[in-house]
């Protein structure tokens, strides 16, 4: 699946946080910008995550193939040069019945084959409890778009997020 | 409580040191690793271990900041465990830049302690060609013994603490010599706790020590009290343990000869866990068809799992075919563990998941190890801090064992970013410039107030204008060290995209830094 938009991290973060408080095994693939607070605070248990930092772009497939092989949850960046990966990995996600997210962490919008069995994707709609020169970030509200290929009739919400 | 009689051969700061001699670039260098410097040279004035590397650039502008390369540090090194392995029958190296041997034979062969480590520290220096400093030091234990290397290397003579003297030596040294065997953590812990020496650490007795520490409390009071931190067996492991490997043809490639090797190594940690050991030290024997023998122990205080058995295994062949030792392909391979300790709840390293899951999970840490290499897959654990990057550590999976893990505690720090936290933290902090409706660069007083309301960050060529700002939250770090202290303030800000279609706008908030004058985006709320 998708997670993209202005709050791809935040979402991306709520997505798999259950999974891992139930014990279930999560591996971040070169994704070395997420903030591992933030996630925590988010639900996620830190403790079933297991952080691999490929060298390049080139060998972060061959990592996601092989976290496939034993984690249920594996989250990457989608891909900018190689675009046909993702349809290499497809048959390898359903063959273990796992579940492989692409996180888009800095909006770059590269669409590949076969599209994502499930898009989500955020928009900020304003900021939450900061103003100029006051207060702080205590949340935003944010539409969220759920689409895709395995999503019969796409739906559209408006939420209130603390992150 | 027994303790052996070891030599330690040193050198300093090995990593940074060998990065040096590998370039000839005559520049301090420091090694920094997850944007901490792990190592350094010693004529990097201000620069210590820890420090984050922006920091350390700011203090030191000449200093050349590399990558950690195990590889580079194995083979830089390699002529110093020649060397040495020309005097003694068994050595062990640990990780590079120390070797660790039993005097008990050396020393009836070359007539007493100060001989041997006289010996020992001319054909060290001798292999070294004086480009790099090295100590050598000989006393109860791994500890003393490391400790007394330490000073040897600065005053450049060999070191020997008379046989029974270490753990009175040791005694009256501040519980900081620790700082490598147990953390900072934990030294900070002691000290706080009014533990200043090692002294005052043994005296607490080994009861009063595990109640609090649990199993650390044990190696704090056997590390405290000269002992090595983790008892070696009693007696040694039955022979049947070892295993040996043989090839029905001599085999001369090292990749074939490790990958041959690894059904072997497998079934023996598995053979260890089902009575309940880890190997934290094991003898590895090569032969080849010619009838020559390359032996070499291998130490991992934490425990050794197979797949660091096969790394130090291809190690070990890399070096001799290097040295040109063998003339005929490697015919067996004896794996003998040495020291084996009981599995405890810290047990690290052997992978014994009790759940499929984990044990699925851990099969495939260690292949995303062996593709990418062990440093490159890591699990996160909560360290604290003020800035958002500063509150996990990555571990390296593969000596932190999966199924030892359990939930994470976190707490907040004084000090730190209100909640929520940044979901983004950019691993490169990005230099931009903050200013007012004027166009002119915002800047902080000594008493923390911006020098006007910030209107517009600029990104190389992008402009954004900024709708909302909080703080400025100063931060001052180690206000007491002058050359170590950090002052920065910080702000959250809101921007939007000015440029864009009013349809296609929205606002972003993120961390913005200022420090030494310059503002930095650090991180994002994504």
């Amino acid at each position: 699946m998708w997670c993209g938009g202005d709050a791809a991290a935040t979402l991306a973060a709520r997505l798999v946080a259950a999974a891992t408080r139930a014990g279930e095994w999560v591996a971040l693939v070169d994704l070395a910008d997420v903030g591992l607070l933030a996630a925590r605070e988010q639900g996620v248990a830190l403790e079933r995550v297991v952080v691999v930092r490929p060298p390049d772009e080139a060998s972060r497939w061959a990592a996601v193939a092989t976290a496939l092989d034993g984690f249920p949850i594996v989250v990457c960046p989608p891909p900018t040069r190689d675009l046909r990966a993702p349809s290499r990995l497809s048959a390898r996600v359903h063959a273990h019945g796992g579940v492989l997210v692409y996180v888009d962490l800095h909006g770059t919008k590269t669409s590949f084959t076969p599209s994502p069995d499930m898009v989500v994707h955020s928009r900020t709609l304003d900021w939450l409890g900061i103003e100029a020169g006051a207060g702080h970030v205590s949340g935003r509200r944010v539409t969220v778009e759920v689409s895709g290929r395995r999503v019969p009739r796409p739906t559209r919400h408006v939420l209130e997020l603390v992150g | 409580m027994t303790v052996s009689r070891v030599a330690v051969v040193l050198c300093p700061e090995w990593p940074a040191v060998a990065a040096r001699l590998d370039s000839n670039d005559p520049s301090p260098v420091a090694v920094v690793r997850a944007n901490r410097v792990v190592a350094r040279t010693d004529d990097a004035e201000g620069i210590e271990v820890g420090m984050r590397r922006r920091e350390a650039q700011a203090v030191a502008p000449r200093l050349r900041i590399v990558a950690p390369n195990t590889g580079r540090d194995r083979y830089m090194f390699e002529p110093v465990v020649t060397a040495i392995g020309d005097h003694v029958a068994l050595l062990e190296v640990g990780e590079p830049g120390t070797i660790v041997l039993a005097t008990r034979g050396a020393v009836r062969h070359f007539g007493g302690d100060a001989a041997l480590a006289d010996r020992l520290h001319s054909a060290a220096r001798d292999a070294l060609a004086d480009r790099a400093a090295v100590g050598v030091g000989v006393a109860d234990g791994r500890l003393m013994g490391a400790l007394a290397a330490r000073h040897s290397a600065a005053i450049g003579t060999a070191v020997v603490v008379p046989a029974g003297e270490s753990r009175s030596r040791l005694a009256s040294l501040p519980v900081s010599v620790l700082t490598d065997e147990v953390g900072p953590e934990m030294v900070s812990l002691l000290q706080r706790l009014g533990l200043a020496t090692l002294g005052s650490v043994a005296e607490i007795g080994v009861s009063m020590l595990t109640s609090r520490f649990g199993s650390t409390g044990v190696e704090l009071h056997r590390l405290a009290s000269g002992a090595d931190r983790h008892p070696p067996v009693a007696i040694a492991p039955p022979p049947a343990r070892a295993t040996t490997l043989r090839f029905e043809h001599p085999v001369e490639d090292v990749h074939q000869v490790v990958a041959s090797a690894r059904d072997t190594v497998e079934r023996l940690a598995d053979h260890l866990l089902t009575e309940g050991v880890a190997v934290v030290r094991v003898a590895i024997t090569l032969h080849t068809d010619h009838g020559e023998q390359n032996d070499r122990a291998w130490y991992e205080p934490e425990g050794l799992s197979p797949i660091a058995v096969l790394e130090r295994l291809r190690w070990q062949l890399e070096s001799w075919v290097a040295a040109r030792g063998p003339t005929s392909g490697i015919v067996t391979v004896r794996f003998a563990p040495l020291d084996v300790r009981p599995r405890s709840g810290r047990q690290l390293g052997l992978w014994g998941a009790d759940a499929a899951a984990d044990d699925a999970a851990g099969r495939t840490v260690r292949r995303l190890a062996a593709l990418l290499g062990s440093d490159a897959v890591r699990v996160p654990e909560w360290c604290g801090g003020r800035h958002p990057d500063e509150a996990f550590v990555l571990a390296p999976a593969l000596s932190a064992g999966l199924d030892a893990r359990r939930p994470i505690e976190s707490r907040t720090w004084r000090g730190a970013l209100p909640t929520p936290s940044p979901s983004i933290v950019y691993d490169e902090p990005c230099g931009v410039r903050v200013v007012d409706h004027e166009g002119v660069h915002v800047g902080v007083s000594g008493r923390h107030e911006l020098s006007a309301a910030p209107a517009e960050l600029r990104v190389g060529g992008a402009r954004f204008t900024i709708r909302a700002w909080s703080g400025p939250w100063p931060v001052e770090e180690r206000w007491w060290d002058a050359r170590r202290r950090r002052r920065m303030v910080r702000m959250q800000v809101v921007v939007v995209d000015e440029s864009r279609p009013p349809a296609g706008r929205t606002e972003e908030a993120f961390v913005v830094v200022l420090e030494r004058g310059r503002w930095w985006i650090t991180a994002k709320y994504g």
